[in-house]
């Protein structure tokens, strides 16, 4: 059991405590530009998601508080339930909650209602905003992925800019090294090798264990959708919408890619349906399967001995291509602003700061990655904290430069149309029916829930 | 002039409005739920998105027709709703009542196994599911020690049936504790004289389930069926926390339903018509259980 | 007759016998109660590399008391415990005291409306909670209930208040009405009544109480929306080791078992005092 990779990162963290001060924004020479201190005794409310991302922020509080005089207090919540109260509080026109967690579905949701705030006018507001943040630093898609004009089913990437993005994750395939070399495997470029080789290997017997060929995310959830059958969707050419604005779930290239899809669940465990990203994700840290088409960050986790068995094993590579080339989906953690707040400008100040270059690269020992900054992706934080973790950097951030994508026209109504095609090709996995029966179905509801969005929105 | 004396005169505090202020508080109670329940019923009745409250229309409870409707997601809900609460309703009383009977025995050492069968009901429920959803995945500890013994792995969570039968485990797993305790007590409160006669009479055990244990329990046998069937039938915690009701929705009952729709599609009118028609169903299998208290009190 | 085929021995041999039977069977449902248990006992000493570790591991891991120890380091973890105790001891004490005379009046006087009045408290029951907590929520925004302690204890009255009255109800009306009528006769008023009959239903008494404390402590969803950082409770920061990237499940299992021993210890106390047949003396008619 080495410890090296656990001592090492607290190394790491309070190295860079202690050149914290050189670092930080308010120590740097465009200090006396800029007032950091300009909402000195005001208050802010921060609702964070259990994240690794929210554990760095809150062990640097102390320092923003210091440098700022703002008072910051916060609470952390479970993922899912996060949203129970976050919704009733915003529902309620409660400010009290100045910054919270998002990402780009509930973006949509909050700004229907006109419940969070947009940032770029804060972004411009050279009062507000340290030159020296560097707004450019940040990859393109990340920060495009979190604009909407508002238009339902139109207009991602422009508009208002709702929240800023502080972490990336984009899905890629990972694989166990040790396994594909005894069996004498080539990591698979298309969809189709790698349905060959889960299927090839499932059953496989490897030191003691028999291994399921491939483990994903099989739940009927839009989570789903994003990830490992996203990417699928995508290297089959497989869109959201048709040209005409209908449902796009059950045209040829989805209903092809969908069966390819369910080939490759049944290459994994038995209970596969019933599997989110924790089964996914423990199943091959416990060493129980070759492939993984899900989340590149996992890596995280798989190259940690202390919580997986497979750490040292495993490779990364690009998503398997189809007839319509590689892709992948993106997802991105943010912060955003409650429209109520009583104290943007101190709330802006913190988004600032915990989004800047050395607050995030400070993050990045904590687990908050993949960073959404090209100076931190490409940083010594970075590259330290994935050193022994193979191809591990160059995957992603390819990834991000060229195949990852929001593909899903935003609308209020995603996580329901969502969540609808998710359900589909589940049925095609459990039940068995052909794919191009449960997606038509699904088409035909997902285009009344467009219709009911459409209608209300005039 | 003679006045009546103190004692004698009929006192402000008749026993009844002596009951009546017994009850105050739980009136109080009542009637500060009054106030959010109503604004939950009339949601119900509306199409309302809660990002646009403003646009709150009645719309004739559309909504709620829509749960009676065969081939919608709420009439499938209203199904999952019905079978769980069937299911762990039964097992759970029978069960229970058993445990209870066997913890009855007159032996020093059943007071240990007293409090060790309460356990389970100790550890909150959201905690115990995602407990057993780890020990039942396909790679899990009950599989390992059934295939030890020689039976074969179950899809517990990956099967639509599978998956209904492992949440009715779970439940019964937390809950019968609560049915063991009360129908315990209950046991306990029959007086030990009509037991030992019984034992004088040379009645057998069954014989003595039948005409003493049964029914004098039946209070106690309503009381339980009452609250393990409101439970089972508002039952959220075990659903959400392993299958957040799949696969392909075998496990989703119109409180998972109606939270899906309100938190997560923000669709409070729908959800609101489901959680209405879920407070319907436990008025009425209040009302059919208590029947025969009301005919007695119409004696 | 001889001693072998003495009636009393014979006795004797099928009680012992009947009662191993007993012991079998309660044996047998008592590991099925308590294996999940030991099972997270066990985890909350595991690595997490070693909890999910195929074949899974009974003995042979290396155990840590690193959960246990980030557990109760935590700020996030003990203050909610505190918090959930306040709440969960105040709850239940209001809930005995507006729900013992509920039931009594309810029970064994001449209240109006009776079954009215008793079914309407069930009806509290009934409220799937999200149909209540959201309105409930906004109410206590203008009452200035949320993140107090009080307005928990009154949210959790919809939990235990019914149970404690529907409970207490059965149990007072299974004492004998010849007790009620001998204290009358005595010259005794309503409140000796009460006192009497309560004292009489202890074992009642304490099962509810049991109940009320398990089923506030463990409550999700009313404290999930009505309390803030300075109320949070238990159930909310086991699950809190459920973070996005990860899950803390070693943890998750410390806490687990560490957010049993209240509980554990109140019914301990309280389900060891249950004595048989309370009604010692008396013959129901």
């Amino acid at each position: 059991m080495h410890k090296r990779d656990f001592t090492r990162r607290a190394a790491m963290k309070s190295l860079l405590a202690a050149t914290a001060l050189a670092a930080l924004p308010f120590a740097a020479a465009h200090a006396a530009d800029f007032d950091w201190r300009q909402k000195e005794g005001t208050e802010i409310h921060i609702g964070f998601s259990a994240h690794s991302m929210s554990d760095a922020l809150v062990s640097m509080i102390p320092e923003f508080e210091s440098a700022t005089g703002i008072k910051v207090n916060y609470e952390i919540a479970p993922e899912n339930d996060f949203r129970v109260k976050l919704n009733a509080q915003l529902a309620a026109g409660d400010g009290s909650v100045d910054i919270f967690m998002t990402g780009p579905s509930t973006n949509w949701e909050y700004s229907a209602g006109k419940w969070i705030e947009d940032l770029q006018p804060y972004v411009d507001n050279p009062s507000l905003t340290d030159p020296a943040w560097d707004f450019a630093d940040f990859f393109t898609n990340a920060v495009d992925v979190n604009r909407w004009t508002g238009e339902e089913f139109g207009g991602l990437g422009t508009g208002p800019l709702y929240a800023i993005p502080m972490n990336e994750e984009g899905y890629s395939l990972t694989y166990r090294k040790d396994v594909l070399e005894k069996e004498g495997i080539a990591v698979p470029e298309t969809v189709d090798e790698l349905i060959a080789a889960a299927q090839k290997l499932k059953g496989v017997e490897f030191e003691g264990k028999v291994l399921d060929g491939i483990v994903v995310r099989g739940q009927e959830f839009w989570p789903t959708l994003i990830t490992g059958y996203g990417s699928v969707l995508a290297a089959y050419g497989a869109t959201d919408l048709n040209a005409d604005g209908t449902s796009a779930a059950d045209s040829p290239e989805s209903i092809e890619a969908t069966r390819k899809w369910v080939e490759l669940l049944k290459a994994g465990p038995g209970d596969i349906a019933s599997y989110g990203w924790e089964q996914a994700q423990a199943h091959f840290a416990a060493g129980n399967a070759v492939f993984l088409l899900d989340a590149d960050h996992m890596a995280e986790v798989f190259e940690n001995p202390q919580k997986s068995q497979v750490a040292g094993k495993v490779g990364y590579a690009l998503a398997p291509s189809g007839p319509a080339g590689r892709g992948s989906g993106i997802w991105l953690w943010s912060l955003g602003m409650n429209a109520f707040s009583d104290n943007k400008e101190g709330a802006w100040l913190f988004i600032q700061w915990a989004s800047s270059k050395a607050v995030m690269a400070r993050t990045v020992p904590y687990g908050n990655i993949n960073p959404t900054r090209r100076s931190v992706a490409e940083g010594p934080e970075m590259t330290e904290y994935v050193a022994d973790w193979g191809d591990y950097n160059k995957v992603w951030t390819e990834n991000l430069e060229k195949h990852a994508k929001w593909r899903w026209n935003p609308s209020t109504s995603f996580s329901e149309a969502g969540n609808r095609w998710a359900l589909a090709a589940q049925e095609s996995f459990t039940l068995g029916t052909d794919p191009a029966e449960t997606l038509k179905a699904a088409a035909s509801d997902i285009n009344a829930v467009m219709e009911r969005v459409r209608a209300a929105a005039q | 002039m003679q006045t009546i004396p103190k004692d004698r005169r009929a006192p402000f505090w008749t026993e009844s409005r002596l009951a009546l202020l017994f009850v105050l508080p739980g009136l109080l109670l009542m009637i500060g739920v009054l106030w959010p329940f109503l604004q939950g019923v009339r949601w119900s009745f509306s199409d309302f998105t809660l990002t646009r409250p403003d646009a709150l229309r009645f719309n004739g409870g559309a909504n709620i027709v829509a749960v009676f409707k065969p081939g919608t997601p709420e009439f499938a809900a209203l199904t999952v709703t019905l079978k769980f609460a069937v299911s762990c309703v039964a097992i759970q009383t029978v069960a229970g009542f058993a445990v209870a009977l066997l913890l009855n025995w007159p032996a020093r050492w059943t007071k240990v196994f007293r409090v060790l069968v309460i356990m389970p009901m100790l550890v909150p429920p959201i905690a115990a599911t995602i407990m057993w959803k780890v020990m039942l995945i396909e790679r899990g500890v009950v599989n390992y020690l059934l295939q030890a013994i020689g039976f074969g792995g179950v899809n517990w969570f990956g099967s639509p049936t599978m998956a209904f039968w492992s949440i009715v485990l779970i439940d019964t797993w937390i809950f019968t504790p609560f049915v063991i305790l009360i129908m315990l007590a209950g046991l306990q409160s029959i007086p030990k004289e009509i037991v030992e006669a019984s034992h004088v009479d040379g009645a057998g055990f069954l014989a003595r389930l039948a005409r003493i244990y049964i029914p004098m329990m039946k209070p106690f046998i309503v009381l339980v069926a009452l609250f393990r069937g409101i439970d089972s039938l508002k039952m959220f915690d075990a659903i959400w926390s392993s299958t957040k009701g799949g696969p392909v929705g075998a496990t989703k009952n119109l409180h998972v339903f109606a939270y899906e729709q309100g938190i997560n599609y923000l669709n409070f009118g729908r959800s609101m018509a489901a959680l209405f028609i879920l407070w319907v169903l436990c008025y009425g299998l209040s009302m059919a259980l208590l029947s025969t208290r009301r005919a007695r009190a119409a004696q | 007759m001889t001693a072998a085929t003495d009636p009393v021995r014979i006795v004797n041999w099928r009680e012992r016998l009947r009662g191993a039977a007993v012991f079998a069977a309660l044996a047998l449902w008592t590991m099925f109660a308590l294996a999940p248990i030991a099972w997270i006992v066990l985890m909350s000493f595991k690595q997490g590399n070693d909890i999910i570790a195929w074949p899974p591991k009974f003995v042979d891991f290396t155990p840590t008391l690193d959960n246990f120890r980030s557990v109760l380091m935590l700020p996030d973890f003990l203050a909610p415990f505190r918090n959930t105790l306040i709440v969960t001891l105040g709850s239940v004490a209001v809930s005995l005291l507006i729900g013992l005379p509920a039931a009594y009046a309810i029970a064994r006087m001449r209240l109006p409306a009776r079954e009215h009045v008793a079914f309407s408290f069930i009806s509290l029951r009934f409220a799937p909670e999200l149909f209540v907590v959201l309105p409930l929520f906004v109410l206590y925004r203008t009452l200035q209930l949320n993140n107090t302690y009080l307005g928990l204890i009154i949210a959790y009255q919809l939990v235990c208040f019914p149970l404690i009255v529907w409970l207490m109800r059965s149990f007072y009306e299974e004492i004998p009405k010849e007790i009620e009528e001998a204290v009358a006769v005595d010259g005794g008023t309503i409140w000796t009544k009460f006192r009497i009959a309560t004292r009489m239903s202890l074992t009642g008494i304490l099962a509810s109480a049991v109940l009320a404390f398990i089923f506030s402590w463990n409550s999700y969803a009313l404290p999930l929306v009505l309390a803030g950082k300075d109320t949070q409770v238990i159930t909310g920061a086991i699950l809190g080791f459920m973070k996005f990237a990860d899950i803390q499940w070693g943890q998750m299992a410390a806490g687990t078992i560490i957010a049993i021993l209240p509980s554990l210890v109140f019914t301990a106390l309280l389900v060891g005092r249950m004595v048989d047949g309370m009604t010692a003396g008396a013959v129901k008619g």
